[in-house]
């Protein structure tokens, strides 16, 4: 008897413990987020701040490239979202937004800058050259669409795409970058 | 652009000095026709000659006739405001020519330009590779016999 007894007092004083030690770590947890202290898993941290800020490689073909800088430029301002650093180097980009057709001759300087990139990063498609090659499609010297030799993650459709469609397709694709889960499901 | 023709005199010096040169009527241009032999020497006149003095060529390019290709130069002179248009015929099979890229260095990718999409061979053209095209491109797309 005298063991059991023993036993069922270990329990309670351990139960007790436990009560204690969760009262603790809420009490530590309201001082925390008084603190402006929010918990949350890295990834989750890190596709927010990417999603915030694409930096898109200066890289510009045809006409599109023209719609992409009046995108750019203050009318339109897509700083407003965080992505207009056009950076003049693929290494300090994460986005290319292939804005024309693509001729036989160009592939290899594209597929070039897209390799150069770091990781991660995204394409974009913009107008129907891109895409598809558009009235271009069945000529000798353009590449019926950028997706044939490059991962595209948004088309945006247009000839040339104006430039709300363009700022559409960035707030896309942030979507895209913040929950990756949104579009598997699509 | 304004600019005048060649003088009567001038054109007719000139045909006087080159027996194959004929001179094609036209409302706009004073425009030539020359044998193959004689162009050179012709360009060669018209660059230096003291009232010529063509020193920019604004064009040179070339048209499939099927039946032969048609080489055309456009010169312009900046020091006497004049222009002339100088049409020189090329047999189609073996298709070459002189290079003029010593006489006006534009040629140079003009020429490129010619024998990429239309298979022109220059002859003493220092460079002659595709411009427009892949270097690995088969065929001359300009040519009106060619299919991809």
């Amino acid at each position: 008897m005298d063991v059991i007894e023993k036993s069922a007092d270990d329990k309670m004083s351990e139960m007790s413990r436990s009560i204690i030690l969760e009262d603790q770590a809420k009490e530590e947890m309201e001082t925390l987020l008084k603190h402006n202290v929010i918990i949350t898993s890295v990834n989750r941290v890190l596709n927010w701040a990417r999603g915030h800020s694409l930096w898109p490689v200066t890289f510009g073909i045809a006409c599109c490239a023209i719609e992409m800088m009046a995108t750019a430029s203050a009318r339109y301002d897509i700083s407003r979202f965080g992505y207009e650093v056009f950076r003049p180097s693929p290494r300090q980009a994460d986005l290319m937004i292939v804005a024309g057709p693509v001729s036989k001759k160009l592939k290899p300087l594209v597929e070039r800058i897209y390799h150069q990139m770091a990781e991660p990063k995204y394409v974009m498609a913009m107008g129907g050259c891109a895409i598809s090659g558009g009235p271009f499609r069945d000529s000798y010297a353009v590449v019926p669409g950028a997706d044939s030799f490059i991962p595209v993650d948004v088309y945006v459709p247009g000839c040339p795409p104006r430039p709300e469609a363009l700022i559409y397709a960035l707030l896309q694709l942030k979507k895209k970058v913040i929950e990756p889960e949104s579009i598997k499901q699509g | 652009m304004g600019s005048k023709r060649l003088a009567d005199e001038t054109v007719n010096k000139l045909l006087k000095e080159f027996d194959s040169l004929r001179h094609l009527p036209d409302d706009h241009i004073t425009k030539f026709q020359v044998d193959v032999g004689d162009l050179f020497f012709l360009l060669e006149s018209l660059k230096f000659d003291t009232s010529c003095r063509f020193d920019l060529l604004m064009d040179l390019t070339a048209v499939d006739y099927t039946t032969h290709f048609t080489m055309v130069y456009v010169l312009y002179s900046l020091p006497l405001g004049h222009r002339v248009m100088v049409k020189c015929d090329i047999p189609r099979i073996n298709a070459n020519i002189l290079s003029i890229s010593r006489l006006y260095a534009a040629a140079d990718v003009m020429e490129r330009e010619a024998y990429d999409l239309m298979g022109i061979d220059f002859v003493g053209h220092p460079n002659l590779k595709r411009i427009l095209l892949a270097d690995d491109f088969v065929g001359h797309p300009l040519r009106k016999d060619y299919t991809p």
